[in-house]
């Protein structure tokens, strides 16, 4: 135990430059991360602002309690993880694919013009994005609609009336929007393989294709692997902004989210109720740390990676 | 190494990425007691100037305001430099945002510190009854009911008529008996039925048709509109029926149509709540028989391909854009303000449009939504003020009928003139409709859409009565019968009587009551609202599923919240 110490101090100061480096970060998280956890404690209490966090009466589990015989619990669940799991499916393989093909694309400058295409709409803010979604496919004035009327002489079907189709706008706008960005980080792994190995397996006879299976695949799996884990970790995150824009009358019993359902519990309903958004949002994050640990303890058995 | 401190990294950013999803509204004590201590330190600042001139502060007052970018100056402006005369005193203001939210993030901070509060505070619109109630319990507003009632103390609040005065003070008065506030009374009847009905005429005449009086009739004219292609483009792209539920103020044309059926104020006051036919009893309009009958038919109407359902997903852009599309493409809609079509007196889809009245029903019912009007509270002392005779007077003199006209319309001979001579040659709508006999006063400046030091742009209290407020003209431009657009004495005919005799009043709900009926009053107006979205389009039908409604809207709790504001209504009266 001694020693071990000794060497963590001695490795501060023979690096001390790097430790000083992480510093930053770690003061921020502490600022910012694990001292307004101590406000939690009002998922336990009965919050008042006059009585402030400490002064406010506990009332143990009434808040977790009040939130699961909600009539609308099993709603918001299911549509959380409906859109989680959807868009996790899609969206994480997709920019893989992507980055694969980009790096078998031998045309140089046709590669960045289209990695810079596809990386444009990440900038797009959440509220302009939305605005476009809606604007592009009304059935009147949108381009949808347009299109559709020019060339069959009838008005388009109400796509955005129809909340059974909400999650598919949802996922594959966000595909839209994210594949060039998430594509980057595999691009750059992908850059990171020695082209010996390249060199070697062509005069061993492989084709393009089966060097794309033994050797570009493999060298991206630990990156790979540990980008599922961050967005398992993420998974009860569904963009609250983007859905909450999204919603309209009819697509409401397939867009309420937790997070959405916390903002309007919390507050827009004009009734205050902190305490009561506070234990959603606790139960949220703690399903969110279960998920992560599985899926990190499943990453390390299969192959050895994992974040902790 | 290398290896140990990419990992330390990915760990820093998980960690990050978990916590900024829980702790948020947790966040927001902490957040409290920083800002608090910058507010602290700006009073310090702004009083230590104060303290030098200490012989003045027995007749100052730190005025705490909700600013409003139509005023340039607070202090250098025409009403503050009247009431500091008038008054003998001094203002000092504590400028709030302007914002409706940040006005009470900012409200609560400044509570949280409860020192060095400013003495009054004038606000508009921005308190709930339930706020003003919970400020008041816990001692940051000063009780003012004893103040209200002492004719030496507060003379020109005393002197308003009766009438008027009793509804203030029913406003006024909060559950638990007592007045924190002094309110704005100023009522009209343009903005009271706000869910005005426009067809096309020019459509109407075209194919032969009468305007349309019963919903059966309306069926009709929108089958022929949707049909014979009226706009004459060769395009079956006529909307019969179009409006938008989520917006304000008279869009939410299915609130429209179900008034032919039930009456119901689509929400816009306590949660859609009525009451029964002789007034004793608090109903939900949105469970009965009568409102089922309401979305049928318009779910009928749906079914033919008469009413959009575009109703339910189009945003403000888009129901602008649809209303002004190159060839007018909407048959019937509801709107409240004519800025849905831009420069209507010259818009050409505008012009086509007619006013229509109220549809009557099947049953014979034909209402429009329709609140009494409520005063809004506007003017609060803090009970920590010093100098709590001079806010009392300071704050009645906002009831003095000639302060009450410069609050609202500027500067004598300036922005407004009573002069007979000047006012004798104009009218307005309501004189030309033969509803009043002459005009009172006329405006002769452009002062109020534009920025200006003039006056605080009408916040704070105020009386003003319904024969002054629909009395006065405009001096810049002559009254002209002719102008479309010149609509509110054929709205106050076709529309301000078109409600049941009873209508609940603005409930005001104890602290207990609130949080016993907080879920359904956060819940049911959306779900109901989502639920006619359904039916209507039936995405639901409501053969079928009409119990299920009616068992969900009891399992949000609805009898427990109709309950409760029958004992807030009883404890009003």
């Amino acid at each position: 135990m001694n020693t071990k110490q000794h060497s963590l101090t001695r490795r501060i100061k023979l690096r001390w430059q790097l430790y000083l480096m992480l510093l930053l970060p770690l003061i921020y998280i502490i600022i910012f991360a694990y001292v307004p956890m101590g406000g939690l404690v009002i998922a336990f209490k009965k919050y008042s602002v006059n009585l402030g966090i400490w002064g406010s009466p506990w009332v143990g589990f009434q808040n977790f309690i009040k939130f699961f015989s909600s009539y609308k619990f099993e709603n918001i669940i299911r549509n959380t993880l409906t859109l989680s799991l959807y868009s996790l499916a899609v969206s994480f393989p997709i920019p893989i694919i992507f980055a694969l093909m980009l790096n078998s694309m031998l045309n140089e400058k046709y590669k960045k013009t289209i990695q810079t295409v596809t990386y444009i709409p990440y900038f797009i803010s959440t509220v302009v994005m939305v605005g476009l979604i809606l604007q592009v496919l009304n059935n009147r004035s949108g381009i949808y609609g347009s299109l559709y009327t020019l060339f069959t002489g009838k008005t388009a079907f109400n796509i955005l009336a129809d909340g059974k189709l909400f999650k598919h706008i949802y996922v594959w706008s966000g595909v839209w929007q994210g594949t060039g960005y998430s594509a980057i980080i595999y691009i750059a792994a992908l850059a990171g393989v020695d082209q010996s190995l390249h060199e070697v397996a062509t005069i061993d006879g492989a084709n393009r294709f089966q060097r794309l299976i033994y050797i570009d695949i493999p060298a991206i799996l630990p990156t790979a692997s540990i980008m599922l884990i961050l967005a398992v970790g993420n998974i009860m995150n569904v963009g609250f902004e983007k859905v909450l824009l999204m919603q309209n009358n009819l697509n409401l019993n397939y867009s309420e989210i937790i997070s959405t359902y916390v903002y309007k519990v919390g507050l827009a309903s004009g009734i205050n109720d902190f305490s009561l958004s506070t234990a959603i949002s606790m139960f949220n994050s703690v399903i969110n740390f279960i998920l992560l640990s599985i899926a990190n303890w499943g990453s390390k058995k299969l192959n050895g990676n994992g974040i902790f | 190494m290398k290896k140990i401190i990419t990992l330390c990294l990915i760990l820093v950013l998980t960690i990050v990425n978990l916590s900024s999803c829980g702790p948020k509204t947790a966040n927001q004590p902490t957040d409290t007691n920083k800002q608090s201590t910058q507010t602290e330190n700006k009073q310090t600042e702004a009083s230590q100037p104060a303290d030098k001139a200490k012989t003045d502060a027995d007749n100052k007052l730190v005025v705490a305001i909700q600013t409003n970018s139509f005023v340039t100056d607070y202090d250098n402006n025409y009403f503050t430099k009247y009431l500091e005369e008038k008054l003998g005193m001094d203002i000092e203001f504590y400028q709030l945002p302007s914002a409706q939210d940040e006005v009470k993030t900012k409200l609560s901070l400044m509570v949280t510190s409860n020192d060095n509060l400013p003495d009054v505070l004038i606000v508009s619109k921005v308190l709930t009854p339930e706020t003003i109630l919970q400020y008041g319990n816990s001692g940051v507003f000063m009780d003012l009911t004893e103040y209200t009632k002492d004719k030496s103390k507060m003379p020109n609040y005393n002197a308003i008529p009766a009438e008027d005065k009793n509804i203030m003070d029913a406003t006024q008065t909060m559950a638990n008996g007592k007045m924190y506030s002094l309110s704005k009374f100023e009522p009209e009847t343009w903005n009271l039925t706000p869910n005005r009905l426009f067809i096309n005429r020019a459509w109407l005449e075209k194919l032969g048709l009468s305007i349309p009086k019963t919903t059966d009739e309306l069926k009709t004219v929108l089958k022929a509109f949707h049909e014979k292609d009226p706009n004459g483009n060769g395009i079956q792209d006529e909307i019969g029926v179009y409006g938008f539920q989520s917006g304000g103020y008279g869009q939410n044309i299915t609130a429209t149509l179900m008034n032919a059926f039930e009456f119901w104020n689509g929400g816009s006051l306590n949660g859609g709540l009525a009451l029964s036919e002789d007034g004793k009893k608090v109903i939900a309009p949105f469970a009965t028989d009568n409102f089922k009958a309401g979305l049928a038919y318009m779910n009928d109407l749906y079914k033919e391909g008469l009413l959009s359902p575009e109703i339910f997903t189009a945003d403000g852009t888009q129901f602008k854009a649809t209303l002004n599309s190159e060839a007018n493409i909407v048959g019937l809609t509801s709107i409240g303000s004519l800025s849905n079509y831009p420069d209507a007196s010259k818009n050409k889809n505008f012009l086509e449009m007619e006013m229509i009245e109220p549809l009557t029903g099947p049953n014979g019912l034909s209402y429009t939504p329709y609140s009494d009007y409520s005063p809004s509270q506007e003017l609060f002392v803090f009970s920590n003020c010093k100098n709590v005779d001079l806010a009392i007077r300071f704050a009645d003199e906002f009831y003095d009928p000639y302060t009450s006209i410069i609050t609202r319309f500027g500067e004598e001979e300036v922005d407004w003139t009573k002069d007979p001579a000047k006012i004798s040659s104009m009218t307005n709508a309501y004189v030309v409709d033969g509803i009043y006999d002459k005009v009172t006063m006329a405006v002769i400046s452009n002062f109020w859409p534009e920025p200006s030091a003039q006056t605080w742009h009408n916040f704070g209290p105020r009386y003003a009565s319904l024969e002054a407020a629909n009395t006065v003209a405009n001096g810049l431009k002559p009254f002209d019968p002719e102008d479309k657009t010149q609509l509110v004495a054929k709205n106050y005919k076709y529309y301000f009587t078109k409600h049941p005799q009873h209508i609940l009043p603005l409930l005001h709900y104890t602290e207990e009551q609130v949080e016993k009926i907080e879920e359904a009053l956060a819940n049911i107006p959306t779900y109901v609202n989502q639920s006619m979205a359904e039916f209507i389009t039936g995405a639901r039908s409501i053969d079928k599923e009409w119990d299920k409604y009616l068992d969900d809207l009891k399992g949000m709790g609805l009898e427990e919240w109709v309950n409760t504001a029958q004992e807030a209504f009883n404890n009003g009266k």
